[in-house]
């Protein structure tokens, strides 16, 4: 399809008023062949908008707006699928916070209206993928609480599941338990495990749930939508197609055995949590070790968890549970003690009923206090434990200790790998390789994936989501982790963080069916192209995608499978040998923008400095900048990328070889508390960035030219300070030595 | 437009706005209610979350994009559900939507605001400072446009808004309007409000300038709060050499809130990190019953603890008394593990006041069952209506962010069930 | 660790605090805010939250010997703000009545005040001792002279013999208590060396009635206790100068009739009386009222609560009967008054050491211990 360009300069809200708009129409038109320029007070008025729609009826199909941000008046300037937009930011980031009328301001709108209508100029219209044989099933692996209740939710909602489970039965954890802890209001009594049994009658009258048990997954292959499952059952494979999956595989307790500075494994009668539940659903507590009725027990909390040597976490569930198991002792033996040492009573938000409850017993006593030995042998154990409330140390003789073991999600167990890509020349350089992710042979989805086979997990081998606000953001697309398997948790939030799940994985199979990116880019329908003739097969794309969306073939040729594609660009970045590229991002379109501004020989009146900014976070921080009128360098040029990751580094050379005098990168903190929302966008950015600092010494470019810093959407009020600090190191570093030539 | 596969979501903040953006992107019309001229909710007021100590306005840019572009969100701010009648698969729903006095002209230039002089208590800091009659609540505000202040409605100051807008937004008739929707499904997320620790006499909040509560805590060290984010003492602008956190103001306490409210440990412990942050060398008091730093928070709790300048003090504070010469404070608690009464003083106390569900004050206007406490239930007998969020239970924000995905699903059942 | 204590609950410890008014006790969480709310609190060792966690573990002895229990005037600042409605100040109370019950000599004393089915029977001796007394007696039909009817001599020697054994029975209790106090502590004075020694300082205390006066949460206590107290104190100075008058009169003055009753109403002894009589009645009606009105604050009424303070009350209001019947010459009501007075007065001071009252005792021990405790340091 034909071009046709039309640019709209709004002259409202002091654009008019600073900028000489004549100026930037003769760029556009001129300088840039738009078919048709426009200029009004108020473009987001009626009379603006009906000024471009009368020009899209008459053939318009790429509509450029330079007005004010692309945050905002998203609703007005809309204008259907067939016609293509981009938004020139004239106001938050030149008018609001540049001098008016102004030679350097008009420079900047000037370069900003450039850089604008290149970008239209490269962008194509997008087609969303079409993929055979998409399904809308949900497979769901782990029969327990969660695993029960996403395929339920799933199936209420209208939608085929697939549930798998390793043992014989369904039920997992719970269903071990003789009795649960209270999961509905006023949750103050122990409930029986009546719910259990109904959510297994209701699995089994579901018409639309196949369940598999005594089953695990051999192989996951595909993409959402196209899953394809193996299922191993009694020997046998079975196939399946999935659209989406939801791992519940669940948590397994610590292992006690490594808790023998608690008397584990010293006395028969100092038993874990999930022990104490086999002695209750044999019938009476007794000591195992003798079979006498145990008349004085000791909860030890936090056995194993809250604690640096063992698991750091703190299990959840413990006090509850113990809680619970101390009304068993008591129930069955009035006459019985039962001591809990706690380090905090964790019973958060109506769960404190059960706590007050429980403590009604007269023959329950609660103190805080650190365990200091467990002595004994089968015939006599002592606890004894300081730090007490009761103003002194204390020594019990306990007939029974329970230790609260804590929870390792099934995921945190296996062989812990790194797949690395070995680049010759890296090795060579002795460059540090890329960062990757750490996948653990848990052997519970088996992906058949270039990046391993489980989903990544993060600390302590949570496979969970990094983000406050998406706790179900996933990287491996369409696999969504939850119960206890993403982090330790209760019944009543096992049963929700099901329930969402599901939400999720329903809506990856709608949306991957559409065509769409699910989140950050939810609805994006744009996807990577790959111009294979000029791959080198050095396998970055494969490797740095933080979504494991490439897989790759024998002879290391990416095979990407779209619907797991987030659309970040993060693979447009990676690749030497730019081949990647969306119908609307790409490297030529951005290097394109980034040649297309002028930079005047002359240093000293005018350098320049390329801004490359996460859309996200480090863009709007900059809006916000202009809103609250603070100023800064008009020597800067910004442009907004889906993701810093996405930086392909033939950008910087682009840069610099037109004589630009310095590059900065705004990107999102990455590490430990990363806030980068592509996961590791901003950080393999750092790392590409590092490495061609290095590259710049080489060239005698001082490696002072390129900065990476890191911005919140929150820092606003220190972007004039990052932006003009790094303006000042450029005036120290001196011209661009490739100005003018 | 609406119909009854589409579904209501009452309250505009993390929780409504996961609802209505995860049902949009299944598939479903959604009809967004926010009571307050901006989305965003409790969070956006909030400064940082634990524990990464990232800032709520980032999550809530994602969100407001996805609101911004996905066609099947219908959002109204302002605006309060009038009355609800049917049932499951069949609701009309009568909204009010509040005069804004500002059209969608604006353009959030921020001319109104400029040409205002009256000043009035700024909600969103908790009345800590003035804000112009004319305002747009937050830089990043969604929807970015102007309010005018109905308290100001009527005053020659309304008039000069008026006037000095170029674009025609400013529009002092407006009335209150009804609009009347179908929907098959609600999933009410009107959140929380803080408690009122004025109720807990022994603590002075109100009557000592220098005592303040969790919520203002997150304004002052906002850079966009009452103080550009500088921690300083209330009562005199002064910089702060010692603070002390009062955990359980008024939760666990059958005398105020019976429940515990879930997030004030980890709150007060992040707010020990503001503190740090400005202050190396502030001393810190956390006074407690129980730390409650659940799952990975506890790594979180295990940071804070390293840090020798913060005393943790198992004991719950049960008096501040106040210097009326310095405006410093003593607090009183008993440290129970060296059984001796703790009296620090100190420049600033943070009471750690816990969640009310909106709900115990404004219930829903249907048939919809709730606990003691004013919580919403999902009563299996009574479908259709799903609370979401912190009217469920007191929850932090990833919580209130899965409940109310969860919600959505259900209510999504709602409208696939008939 | 070996420094370590092996901690042996009783449950039947807590059972029977529990019973006595504590039933509460095991709502606590252990916040502390009763100690931090208390006015009465010590900064080094603050009560009453250790004793909480004692009594809800069962810590029998602990509490036994913790003489904090006796520093607290249950004015129920603690109950009040108590986060848990566990009402520290009324398990402390519960464990005061405990310990007396359980330092009473003989023993079996304590349980059968502290029973209201024994109630009957702990009445029903006195009444049987007033027959045994009245043997051989018909109503004296001339002037009312309660002499008369009962010889004082007779009232006074059976007087003499309680009071013995009253001080016996507490003296017993109260050294139990002391060598629990003291246990562990090299170089502890003995009971009587301690009285010596600091009973003044104490009962100067306890006449201002000051740590009552710090109460917040429950003033109307502190007045009606301030009442009872020196309602009882006055009468009891009307009763010496009664029974001083009597004495004088058969030992010295034979037949004088100013050592005599009945006195005028304007004398020092009647005004003396009535004015204690008046305030007894007062302070107890104050402090009915204010347990059945202001429940949150005042606490809860036990059995040995009530009991206490119905004898007090019916002890004044007998005794006014009396007078008033007197006063309009009918004799046989003068008489039948008189009787029922004796035997409430009896059952106040009789078994003084066994019920609430003894509470006066204990009390002024653990605050000798207390001040003893202090000046060591």
């Amino acid at each position: 399809m034909d071009k046709k360009i039309g640019v709209y300069i709004c002259k409202g809200c002091e654009i008019g008023e600073s900028l000489k708009i004549e100026a930037l129409e003769k760029i556009a038109v001129s300088q840039y062949k738009a078919s048709v320029c426009k200029s009004h007070e108020t473009l987001c008025g009626k009379e603006g908008l009906a000024l471009i729609k009368q020009d899209i009826s008459e053939g318009v199909n790429a509509v450029v707006i330079a007005a004010c941000s692309q945050r905002v008046k998203t609703e007005v300037f809309q204008f259907g699928p067939d016609v293509l937009l981009n938004r020139v930011n004239l106001r938050e980031q030149v008018a609001w916070c540049h001098k008016p009328n102004d030679e350097d301001t008009q420079m900047l709108a000037e370069d900003t209206m450039r850089m604008g209508i290149v970008r239209i100029q490269k962008m194509d219209y997008v087609v969303p993928y079409q993929l055979e044989g998409m399904v809308k099933n949900i497979l769901v692996v782990g029969g327990g609480l969660t695993g029960m209740t996403a395929a339920l939710e799933t199936s209420r909602t209208g939608y085929d599941v697939i549930l798998v489970e390793r043992e014989n039965t369904l039920g997992g954890w719970v269903k071990k338990q003789t009795k649960l802890c209270p999961t509905q209001s006023p949750y103050e009594a122990i409930e029986d495990s009546g719910m259990i049994e109904a959510l297994m009658r209701e699995i089994d009258q579901a018409s639309n749930v196949k369940v598999y048990t005594s089953a695990t997954i051999e192989k996951i292959s595909g993409a959402p939508g196209l899953f394809d499952v193996t299922i191993k059952q009694n020997g046998n494979s079975v196939s399946e197609r999935a659209g989406a999956v939801i791992n519940a595989a669940g948590a397994v307790p610590y292992d006690a055995g490594k808790l023998g500075h608690l008397g584990y494994g010293t006395s028969k009668n100092i038993v874990t949590r999930e022990q104490l539940e086999e002695l209750a659903a044999g019938g009476k507590i007794n000591k195992p070790s003798d079979g006498k009725t145990a008349e004085s027990v000791v909860f030890i909390l936090c056995a194993g968890s809250r604690d640096k040597n063992h698991l750091p976490y703190c299990s959840s569930i413990c006090c509850m549970e113990s809680l619970k198991q101390a009304k068993y002792i008591r129930t069955q033996n009035p006459e019985a003690k039962v001591y809990i040492i706690y380090k905090d009573m964790r019973t958060p938000g109506l769960y404190e009923n059960f706590y007050k409850a429980v403590q009604q017993d007269d023959g329950i006593f609660f103190t805080k206090g650190e365990v200091t030995a467990v002595n004994g042998n089968d015939a006599a154990v002592t606890v004894e434990v300081k730090n007490t409330l009761l103003g002194e140390n204390i020594k019990i003789e306990a007939d029974l200790v329970v230790l609260a073991t804590g929870m390792v999600p099934a995921t945190a167990l296996g062989e812990a790998i790194k797949i690395v890509v070995e680049d010759e020349k890296d090795k060579k350089e002795n460059q540090p390789p890329a960062p990757t992710d750490i996948i653990i042979r848990s052997n519970i989805l088996n992906l058949d994936y270039r990046q391993g086979p489980e989903l990544p997990p993060l600390k302590y081998g949570f496979p969970d989501s990094h983000f406050v606000c998406f706790p179900y953001e996933t990287r491996r697309t369409g696999i969504y982790a939850a119960g206890a398997v993403r982090s330790p948790i209760d019944l009543a939030s096992t049963m929700e963080d099901a329930a969402g799940a599901a939400l999720k994985a329903i809506q990856c199979v709608e949306m991957a069916s559409r065509g769409e990116a699910v989140h950050p880019r939810a609805g994006d329908r744009s996807y990577p192209d790959f111009f294979m003739q000029r791959c080198t097969q050095c396998k970055r794309c494969t490797e740095e995608c933080p979504f494991g969306t490439i897989n790759e073939d024998e002879k290391c040729n990416p095979l990407p499978n779209l619907s797991r594609c987030r659309r970040c660009g993060i693979c447009m970045g990676s690749c030497p040998e730019r081949i990647i590229s969306f119908k609307d991002y790409s490297v030529d379109m951005i290097g394109s923008m980034i040649k297309n501004i002028e930079v005047p020989e002359d240093y000293e009146e005018k350098p320049r400095i390329l801004i490359l900014a996460c859309e996200n976070d480090a863009y709007p921080a900059i809006d916000m900048a202009g809103m609250n009128r603070l100023t800064y360098t008009p020597y800067a040029r910004i442009i907004p990328l889906r993701c810093v990751g996405s930086t392909n580094m033939v950008w910087i050379a682009d840069a610099l070889s037109k004589g630009i005098d310095g590059v900065l990168l705004l990107a999102c903190k990455h590490g430990d508390d990363y806030q980068c929302h592509m996961v590791k966008g901003s950080e393999l950015a750092s790392y590409r960035m590092g490495k061609i600092k290095e590259t710049l010494d080489r060239l005698k470019l001082e490696s002072d030219r390129i900065r990476f810093e890191l911005v919140a959407h929150s820092d606003f009020n220190k972007i004039p300070n990052i932006i003009d600090s790094f303006m000042e190191t450029i005036d120290k570093v001196g011209p661009n030595p490739y100005k003018g030539m | 437009m609406s119909d009854n596969k589409s579904i209501l979501v009452v309250g505009g903040g993390m929780s409504g706005i996961t609802a209505a953006v995860e049902a949009a992107e299944i598939g479903c019309d959604v009809y967004l209610v926010e009571k307050n001229p901006t989305l965003g909710g409790r969070v956006a007021q909030n400064n940082q979350y634990f524990p990464k100590l990232c800032p709520p306005s980032c999550g809530l840019e994602i969100n407001f994009r996805r609101i911004k572009d996905n066609p099947r969100i219908h959002y109204f701010t302002l605006a309060e559900v009038e009355s609800i009648a049917g049932q499951e698969g069949a609701y009309e729903v009568k909204i009010k939507v509040n005069p804004r006095y500002v059209n969608e002209n604006c353009t959030a230039c921020g001319d109104c605001a400029k040409a205002c002089s009256t000043e009035i208590p700024n909600e969103i800091n908790y009345g800590m400072d003035t804000i112009k009659g004319a305002y747009l609540p937050f830089s990043f505000a969604f929807p970015s446009r102007y309010v005018i202040s109905p308290q100001i409605i009527g005053t020659p100051d309304a008039q000069k808004c008026k006037d000095a807008c170029k674009y025609n937004a400013v529009d002092l008739d407006m009335k209150p309007e009804i609009v009347d929707l179908k929907v098959g499904a609600i999933v009410w997320a009107t959140g929380w409000q803080p408690f009122d620790a004025g109720k807990v006499e022994y603590y002075g909040f109100g009557k000592h300038k220098n005592v303040i509560n969790n919520v203002m805590m997150e304004r002052i060290a906002s850079v966009n709060g009452p103080t550009k984010g500088k921690i300083v003492r209330p009562s005199d602008g002064k910089e702060i050499a010692s603070i002390a956190f009062v955990q359980c103001a008024g939760s666990r306490d059958e005398n105020f809130l019976p429940f515990c409210s879930s997030v004030c440990c980890l709150a007060s412990l992040k707010h020990s990190r503001y503190v740090r942050e400005q202050y190396p060398d502030a001393h810190i008091y956390i006074f407690y019953i129980d730390i409650r730093a659940l799952g990975k928070f506890e790594d979180f709790y295990t940071e804070v603890a390293k840090d020798q300048k913060v005393s943790f003090i198992k004991g719950k504070v049960a008096e501040i008394t106040e210097d009326p010469a310095t405006g410093a404070l003593t607090v009183t608690a008993e440290d129970q593990l060296s059984g001796k009464l703790s009296k620090e003083t100190v420049d600033m106390v943070v009471l750690a006041t816990g969640m009310v569900p909106a709900t115990a004050q404004t219930k829903i206007p249907a048939d919809v069952s709730y606990e003691e406490n004013g919580f919403v239930l999902w009563d299996q007998k009574k479908r259709g209506i799903y609370g979401a969020g912190c009217v469920r239970k007191p929850m932090d924000v990833a919580a209130a962010v899965q409940d109310a995905t969860a919600a959505t699903l259900k209510a999504i059942q709602s409208t696939v069930r008939r | 660790m070996a420094d370590s204590t092996i901690v042996k609950p009783d449950l039947n410890f807590i059972k029977d605090v529990k019973s006595l008014g504590g039933d509460s006790l095991k709502k606590c969480f252990q916040c502390a805010t009763c100690s931090v709310v208390c006015k009465l609190t010590p900064e080094e060792k603050p009560f009453p939250r250790k004793e909480m966690i004692w009594a809800q573990w069962g810590l029998k002895d602990k509490l036994m010997q913790d003489p904090d229990i006796w520093l607290c005037y249950n004015c129920n600042d603690c109950s009040v703000h108590c986060p848990r409605g566990a009402k520290p100040g009324e398990v402390l109370a519960a464990v005061r009545n405990y310990s007396f019950i359980n330092f009473a000599f003989p023993r079996l004393m304590g349980k059968v005040l502290s029973q209201a089915r024994y109630l009957p029977l702990l009445f029903g001796f006195p009444l049987i001792l007033l027959w045994l007394m009245l043997q051989g007696k018909t109503t004296p039909s001339d002037q009312i002279l309660f002499r008369n009817l009962i010889p004082y001599e007779l009232i006074d020697v059976a007087a003499g013999i309680f009071t013995l054994l009253v001080f016996v029975g507490l003296f017993a209790g109260i050294n139990r208590f002391w060598s629990l106090l003291t246990q562990g502590i090299n170089g502890a004075p003995s009971l009587l060396s301690a009285f010596k020694s600091y009973l003044m300082p104490v009962v100067s205390k306890i006449l201002r009635h000051e740590k009552f006066n710090d109460c917040e949460a429950n003033k109307i206590r502190y007045y009606a206790h301030l009442s009872i107290f020196y309602g009882f104190v006055l009468c009891l100075i009307a009763t010496s100068i009664s029974a001083g008058g009597i004495w004088a009169e058969k030992l010295f003055f034979k037949g004088n009739e100013f050592f005599l009753p009945p006195w005028s109403l304007f004398s020092v002894v009647k005004l003396t009386g009535n004015l204690g009589g008046t305030a007894i009645v007062a302070g107890c009606l104050l402090a009915l009222y204010n347990r059945s009105v202001n429940k949150d604050t005042a606490g809860a009424s036990t059995y040995l609560d009530s009991v206490f303070t119905w004898t007090i009350l019916f002890v004044a209001i007998t005794g006014f009967l009396t007078q008033f019947a007197r006063m309009a010459e009918a004799a046989f009501w003068a008489y039948l008054f008189y009787g029922i007075h004796l035997v409430f007065v009896f059952y106040l001071l009789a078994y003084l050491p066994y019920s609430k009252f003894a509470h006066m005792i204990y009390r002024t021990v653990a605050m000798i211990f207390a001040e003893y405790a202090n000046r060591k340091k």
